[in-house]
């Protein structure tokens, strides 16, 4: 009965060390939701987990990996302190029955931890490579993309849309090229009218650089250029990266996704 | 006693645990970025990069040494990214945030474009096939260019597993 108390005394005051850790860890902060809704800049990350994202997955994962690595060290000591009491015990059966407890319990809660793990990974390995959701794209033909000015990582903080979606419009309007002129979207007099990432339509957002001046919309391919120098430089603004995006973000905040035409392929 | 001294020094473990934990990957952290940016390319100037015979890219397996594709770039890109192949066939880019390689092609014949686009990148880069393949690498087709193929996110044709543009 004595011994009883002990391990649940030992095992309270864990848990209490550890939801401890854990709440100080959880002490962030919600970065407005200009980013992501699920997005949140720590205030303090999980001891050794923190090259992990910042957002609420990575942090619920990291804790989830901390508690093991927690487990399993607490295992490890515990077994050792049994080890020596059982040792010290100079043959006094009283102490080598609490010290067998001891080391008893220790390796069931190590086989606890490890076996939550197991039936985890059986389920479905994803709840235990913290994978659940990563795609939010389903069939969609279209993909988002890790690399350059489209990633999702680049886009997140960008807008507050889906960026997995943004990302994959960009990789299929632009294919992730900066400075893509389209090929298709051509005026009569052969110059582009679709530049950049996310293939802005530049009739619409330099109406006077064009012929015929569509105040009220755009003008596409019935065009021509009017004003070259104009047209020169919304072609460089609109080759800018960021300019991009952030026009790329109006588009979507006013049109949704069906801004863009190849959204008829994605289907987001 | 022996219950309050057992308590305590897992107690202490736990703590001791917290603080090395934390004061371990911050050191490591500052120990990465100091040695010779092998994975920190997007922490130098490009000046600074243009300097270097080579780049080294970190993979899961190796580190594999490429050309420095900074040496003579046809355009910089945003967050430190550099374009260094740009033609009626492809275009091929380097953004060291993921150290990897973004290869769009330009050409409605996209099979063809895309394998002289692999035998460019292999000789730019100055690498064989199974070092490429060790690379991330991004081959991506614009919607204006092939309708068929645009959206994907295909891989060199010669890795194992890739998904590949047939």
């Amino acid at each position: 009965m004595k011994n009883k108390v002990l391990g649940l005394r030992i095992l309270i005051f864990l848990a209490v060390i550890f939801i401890t850790g854990v709440l100080f860890s959880f002490s962030f902060s919600v970065q407005a939701a200009s980013s992501s809704p699920y997005n949140y800049t720590q205030l303090e990350k999980i001891p050794g987990f923190e090259s992990a994202g910042s957002d609420l997955k990575s942090f619920v994962g990291s804790i989830y990996k901390f508690g093991i690595w927690t487990v399993g060290i607490a295992a490890v000591l515990m077994i050792t302190i049994g080890g020596f009491m059982y040792l010290t015990s100079a043959g006094n059966t009283s102490k080598m029955d609490v010290a067998k407890r001891v080391v008893m319990d220790a390796i069931v809660g190590l086989i606890v931890a490890l076996a939550a793990y197991l039936i985890l990974y059986v389920i479905n390995p994803d709840l235990v490579s913290n994978n659940i959701g990563t795609s939010q794209l389903g069939t969609s033909q279209c993909k988002s993309i890790t690399t350059g000015a489209c990633s999702v990582d680049n886009l997140k903080s960008a807008c507050s849309w889906d960026a997995e979606k943004a990302s994959a419009i960009c990789n299929a309007e632009s294919g992730g090229v900066e400075n893509m002129a389209s090929k298709v979207d051509k005026c009569t007099d052969g110059n582009s009218f679709s530049y950049g990432l996310f293939q802005i339509n530049l009739t619409c957002q330099c109406k006077n650089a064009f012929t015929p001046v569509n105040q009220s919309g755009c003008v596409n391919k019935a065009c021509s250029v009017s004003n070259q120098s104009l047209y020169n430089s919304c072609v460089s603004t609109y080759t800018n990266a960021s300019a991009n995006i952030s026009k790329a973000c109006e588009v979507y905040k006013s049109q949704g996704w069906n801004g863009w035409g190849v959204n008829s392929k994605c289907g987001f | 006693m022996i219950t309050i001294a057992i308590t305590l020094v897992i107690a202490a473990c736990i703590v001791s645990l917290f603080v090395y934990f934390k004061n371990k990957t911050q050191q490591s952290d500052i120990t990465e970025i100091a040695k010779e940016n092998k994975s920190n390319y997007e922490l130098l100037p490009i000046e600074e990069l243009a300097k270097k015979t080579s780049l080294d890219i970190q993979t899961s397996k190796e580190v594999v040494s490429i050309n420095n594709v900074y040496k003579n770039p046809i355009e910089k890109l945003s967050r430190n990214g550099v374009a260094f192949a740009d033609n009626d066939d492809y275009y091929m880019a380097f953004y060291p945030q993921d150290n990897g390689f973004l290869i769009s092609i330009n050409n409605s014949d996209v099979v063809s474009a895309e394998r002289k686009a692999e035998d460019s990148f292999l000789k730019q880069l100055e690498i064989a096939k199974d070092q490429a393949c060790q690379l991330k690498v991004s081959i991506t087709v614009p919607y204006n260019v092939s309708k068929k193929y645009s959206g994907g996110v295909y891989g060199l044709s010669f890795c194992s597993g890739a998904n590949i543009i047939k």
